[in-house]
């Protein structure tokens, strides 16, 4: 999925205002209407709802930051008469009053940042799916790793002591809801196959009172975790896939690709042809001179990893100093 | 909005360059260099925000996350001829030349001075019940104040002409790593072809 199909499904949603809370929304409210819909707990205005559509697409786009958009919504919650403490919206009171400043206020900083940040990673996490599960990107990167993208005080799962250091709460730490969802830990990293149960399960409203029913990130509210798609090699190292693992489609998307280059899978090449390049027809792309290529690279790829680890490394200390 | 575009004769040796001469259409080899360059981005993009909190920490304040949700934000394109990696915000102007900010709209610039003041605008904290004002001794410094809803007043913000920024390439990835995610991109498409 590009940046403009993605800002296309975004302001493509339908506009669902509704009183309901958030455990409510989930409860009554499909996953499939969720998802093709923009709502936000409490927020029971239309016209909000419209602005804030307005809002998002620019935010998405990037032509506005975090406190632009933070500035545009509290602009229009005051136009249409906002106030949280006397019922929200004229006209459209809600049961529960919300505190001034609170999550549940819609014009306090931390929930219009909050609506940002999980429409934003919805987003994302829809186009990240989309896009990197197209079987080419499927075959060079098989897996995704959950690792944690945004930074929080107070992980989910964790607790502060008094001496400030943070410990997991049993049972309830992104590994512990990992195994809750059917995923086993591989080498100590939650990493699966595209496609696999395991992350629908993970969003799953029915094991998680947080989960958002997404089978991309973010799995829950306000979380920071999110996806790094892992390399065929260090999939199939960690013994996730075998050696010959092809995804679904792939086999079509090669057969079509090998044709678009103008491969010739039965011509052969010598090396020598490289100082006799006429040798080779143009239509005929012998792959052992593909694989002689990837060789090539192979051999410039080598200490990649530990050249840019060391770069980003003095990077750092410069900064630092 | 920073556009990196790569192309790819020059990635590898003699029988790289071979190929990419023999190959009619190269729009399936700049998606994968497109997908690897951006994934490259994404992930420098993250580490240095683990670390790039100068000013938030100076103030004692929260970070705002801008360079992770930058690194979100990273996306690609690619045709026959290339492949183009875009890094959105305003932040990433100076990874290629000093820059001057002018204010557009407002007199000066409002730099933060207090945790409270940093990532927000003075406009969302006066719809918090926030009253900004400007000490009348006019040998004071350039700051502005405001008084919260509890009747406390403290400085927020100083009042700037222009702020002045040297460059600083390391908000971006270096060419030598968007050319070895260019190498990995292209050595994943000719996987692809020969698996």
């Amino acid at each position: 999925m590009t940046a403009a199909q993605i800002l296309e499904a975004a302001s493509s949603r339908a506009l669902l205002p509704t009183w309901l809370s958030t455990a409510e929304i989930r409860e009554q409210i499909g996953a499939e209407i969720r998802k093709r819909s923009l709502f936000v707990a409490r927020g029971t205005n239309t016209q909000f709802l419209a602005g804030l559509a307005r809002i998002l697409d620019d935010y998405l786009a990037g032509t506005i930051n975090d406190a632009t958009a933070r500035l545009r919504m509290v602009r229009q919650l005051q136009s249409l008469g906002y106030h949280p403490e006397t019922g929200g919206f004229p006209g459209q009171p809600i049961e529960k009053f919300a505190e001034r400043g609170t999550i549940e206020d819609l014009s306090s900083p931390a929930r219009m940042q909050l609506i940002l940040d999980t429409q934003a990673q919805l987003m994302f996490g829809a186009g990240q799916k989309a896009a990197g599960e197209a079987p080419q990107r499927a075959f060079s990167y098989p897996c995704w790793e959950l690792i944690r993208l945004s930074t929080r005080e107070v992980p989910r799962g964790m607790k502060m002591l008094k001496t400030g250091e943070l410990v997991a709460v049993a049972g309830e730490d992104w590994p512990s809801r990992w195994g809750r969802a059917g995923g086993e830990l591989v080498d100590g990293r939650m990493i699966a196959r595209k496609g696999a149960t395991i992350w629908e399960e993970l969003g799953s409203a029915a094991l998680f009172d947080d989960a958002l029913d997404t089978d991309h990130p973010p799995f829950a509210f306000n979380s920071g975790m999110g996806w790094r798609p892992v390399l065929r090699s260090e999939c199939i190292a960690l013994g996730i896939i075998s050696a010959d693992y092809r995804p679904e489609g792939f086999d079509e998307w090669q057969r079509a690709e090998r044709e678009r280059v103008g491969g010739d899978t039965s011509a052969t090449w010598n090396p020598a042809d490289l100082n006799r390049d006429a040798k080779i027809s143009a239509k005929g792309i012998p792959l052992d001179l593909i694989e002689a290529a990837k060789k090539e690279l192979d051999a410039e790829l080598v200490g990649s990893a530990l050249r840019i680890k060391q770069a980003r490394q003095a990077s750092r200390e410069a900064y630092l100093s | 909005m920073i556009n990196f575009t790569l192309d790819a004769p020059k990635l590898g040796g003699p029988a790289f360059q071979l190929l990419y001469s023999k190959i009619e259409d190269h729009s399936g080899l700049y998606e994968s260099i497109a997908d690897a360059a951006q994934e490259s981005t994404r992930d420098y993009l993250r580490e240095i925000s683990s670390f790039r909190h100068k000013t938030a920490n100076s103030l004692e304040a929260a970070p705002t996350g801008a360079l992770e949700k930058a690194a979100d934000r990273v996306t690609s394109a690619s045709d026959e001829k290339s492949a183009t990696v875009t890094v959105s915000g305003s932040l990433f102007a100076r990874a290629f030349r000093d820059i001057t900010i002018t204010p557009t709209s407002a007199k000066a610039l409002t730099i933060p001075i207090n945790a409270i003041a940093y990532g927000k605008r003075v406009g969302e904290l006066e719809a918090q019940g926030w009253k900004f004002f400007r000490p009348r001794n006019p040998d004071a410094k350039p700051l502005l104040w405001a008084t919260n809803p509890a009747g406390e007043s403290m400085p927020m913000y100083y009042l700037a002409a222009k702020v002045e920024q040297p460059q600083d390439r390391t908000l971006l990835p270096s060419d030598e790593e968007l050319l070895e995610a260019a190498r990995l991109g292209a050595r994943n498409y000719l996987e692809r072809l020969t698996a």
